[in-house]
């Protein structure tokens, strides 16, 4: 097998790992607390495991990797991730605790870190490689020549 | 926490001032316009139900927001926050990824297959995906059941916005309120809707950015926010708000990957001119999105915060924090044009239900029966009436029944669409069985646990929802099921079909 298929592959096994990581932490809640207390924690790497799984399995081409957004999905991954386990770790603040940006830390962390952060940095990596990893006239070419003898694509009525 | 909370169902305190009133008639005034404009560039059922393939990038990305935000953005959301502070900002900020996530896993494969087969639904595409009428007719049937629930909540809701702004009771305004949306719907169709939607989204965005400027003003800024909640209610401010980690986190799962499940949203891709113009679409869509939502978050904290300290008296319930700010805090003439935003956003969601639940009943059952109408686009026009009123009949009857009917519809797309289409479309291993199985799944649990628990045969522990349950289980099945019948992958996909999922 070749090594985008073991990109897809590994992205897809993932997905399958995140959705029954999800499910145990839901299972959680219905036990005593000395259980349930690892609800959060699965929950906090899961949904963005099975976020991302699922956003590689869109991006990844057939004959390709996925190159150049590795790098940004990971960082991006970390971020949001690594939001939630940070939101989980730090202590309770108190009334007088020094404000980042005019939020307590662990509302910033939220806020900013995994809300604000990511928000514009996934969708100019997407405008910024989309010639190159996304979509080309030539693939545009070649679906179309896919077409099926006697079918109607959309839009073509009058 | 339910779902419950993100239905709109009560009261707003009454707005009937001659400015709100007239900003909103100019508002229906400019609504009927492009009605009228879109009714005669409607010629077949294809301009009706897909715009004939004809909108720009522009379009496609307000057009989109304004789908994604009902009400809710702006009346229940800022609620949700007065109440349970950073907790609600979990149903928002997945916004971080979804419309990346949107454009590389739906957007172009959607917008591909379009080019190769006629694509006027969602269960169009599930249909070619795996060569089913039955998988086509099972999404069709859960669309109409989440569509018409969906619909009664946000055409009460509309009547609710109408009654405070021209108090002519709530029974006639739910019927203002749905002549308006059915008149713009059935002469124009989705070309209507959407180029309403452009007018509606703009008008959101633009009323949500000044709000936000005037809610951080009078709360004295993010950091005399913050420190006034600090000191009375901490809890707040935690990450989580006063929500468990694990309902913040269930937010941010079922909001996040179910967004690849709204057929309202999602079957918008169908309608861009050129795939290639996908390229800025998610900075653009999430742009609009980022700012039609700074009202959602700073009022709902900003309010908090003015009550807390004694600013503003205290408010008869959360759902009043969005009007009572604007009538409070802001010049009548800007509290006027986010009350017409409110119907605007309203009034686009409840437009693209009746465009995909009159899709479904003209185009996608008779598809499953093996069959076509003859005039697409006249059945198109008498079901999209059907359904008003159907919703309008519904919206009607007691609250409590409303809500339930629209508790399900986000989690009832997100089941028996995300397994099957999403995730179908970027894998070839799933199979015809796995999807008619996960579609069935989805659908049964998503409708016999909110009955049950609607009816309170039981209750979910804290931050276990009917929603999430259905999600997770739908794509168990969907796994397992295409895994146990993993011989008919490769006979389950057309050429063509596995030309747009490889390119």
């Amino acid at each position: 097998m070749s090594a985008p298929r073991t990109v897809r592959d590994t992205a897809f096994r993932t997905l399958v790992l995140g959705v029954i990581g999800i499910a145990l932490a839901y299972a959680s809640a219905f036990f005593p607390p000395s259980i349930a207390f690892i609800g959060p924690w699965l929950m906090a790497i899961m949904v963005p495991l099975v976020l991302f799984a699922t956003m590689i399995l869109g991006a990844v081409r057939g004959t390709r990797g996925l190159g150049r957004l590795a790098l940004p999905f990971l960082l991006v991954f970390v971020l949001v991730a690594g939001g939630f386990v940070v939101a989980l770790l730090l202590p309770a603040e108190a009334a007088d605790v020094r404000l980042f940006l005019g939020l307590p830390p662990r509302a910033a962390v939220i806020l900013y870190g995994v809300g604000l952060l990511p928000l514009f940095m996934l969708p100019m990596v997407y405008a910024l490689t989309f010639d190159t990893l996304t979509l080309t006239d030539e693939d545009i070419a070649r679906v179309r020549a896919a077409r099926l003898p006697g079918s109607v694509p959309t839009g073509s009525h009058e | 926490m339910s779902a419950a909370l993100l239905v709109q169902a009560a009261a707003l305190p009454p707005l009937t001032q001659p400015v709100i009133g007239g900003v909103a008639i100019a508002y229906f005034v400019v609504v009927a316009i492009i009605g009228t404009w879109a009714a005669r560039r409607t010629r077949n059922a294809s301009d009706f139900f897909v715009a004939g393939q004809g909108i720009g990038l522009f379009t496609l990305a307000i057009a989109a927001m304004a789908a994604t935000l009902s009400g809710f953005a702006f009346i229940g959301g800022p609620g949700l926050v007065y109440t349970v502070g950073i907790g609600a900002v979990f149903i928002v900020l997945p916004a971080a990824l979804t419309n990346s996530m949107g454009a590389w896993v739906m957007a172009k494969r959607l917008r591909l297959l379009a080019d190769v087969r006629e694509m006027m639904t969602i269960p169009d595409a599930i249909g070619a995906r795996y060569q089913s009428r039955l998988a086509q007719g099972l999404s069709a049937v859960a669309i109409i059941i989440a569509v018409i629930g969906y619909m009664a909540t946000n055409i009460l809701a509309l009547g609710l916005v109408i009654d405070a702004i021209f108090a002519p009771g709530l029974g006639a305004s739910i019927w203002i309120g749905t002549v308006i949306v059915l008149a713009y719907s059935v002469s124009g169709g989705i070309l209507a809707g959407i180029y309403n939607d452009v007018f509606q989204g703009t008008l959101m965005a633009l009323a949500s950015g000044f709000v936000f400027w005037y809610a951080l003003e009078a709360g004295g800024g993010l950091g005399q926010i913050s420190r006034t909640l600090l000191e009375a209610e901490p809890a707040t401010l935690g990450p989580w708000g006063t929500l468990t980690p694990l309902a913040a986190l269930s937010f941010y799962f079922v909001f996040g990957l179910g967004s690849l499940g709204q057929p309202h949203v999602v079957h918008k891709f169908f309608m861009l001119r050129d795939a290639r113009r996908l390229k800025w679409f998610p900075l653009l869509m999430t742009a609009a999105l980022f700012v039609s939502l700074l009202l959602f978050i700073g009022v709902g904290l900003a309010m908090k915060a003015l009550v807390v300290s004694g600013a503003t008296p205290a408010l008869a319930t959360a759902d009043d924090a969005t009007p009572a700010f604007l009538l409070r805090f802001t010049p009548v003439p800007l509290a006027a044009v986010v009350f017409a935003s409110v119907a605007a956003a309203i009034m686009s969601t409840v437009n693209s239900f009746m465009s995909i639940g009159a899709a479904a009943f003209t185009h996608d059952l008779p598809v499953a029966f093996g069959t076509r109408m003859a005039n697409e686009l006249k059945w198109g026009r008498i079901w999209t009436v059907v359904i008003a009123l159907v919703a309008a009949v519904v919206a009607q009857a007691s609250g409590a029944l409303v809500a339930f009917l629209g508790i399900f519809g986000w989690g009832l797309f997100a089941s028996t669409l995300v397994p099957a289409l999403a995730i179908g479309l970027n894998w070839t291993g799933a199979t015809r069985a796995g999807a008619i199985a996960s579609i069935a799944t989805g659908l049964v649990i998503t409708l016999s646990l909110e009955t049950l628990a609607f009816l309170k045969v039981f209750s979910f522990p804290s931050g276990v929802t009917a929603s999430a349950i259905a999600l997770v289980a739908s794509l168990l099945v969907f796994f397992g099921v295409s895994w146990l019948t993993r011989a008919t992958a490769a006979a389950t996909l057309a050429p063509d079909v596995r030309a747009v999922m490889e390119a």
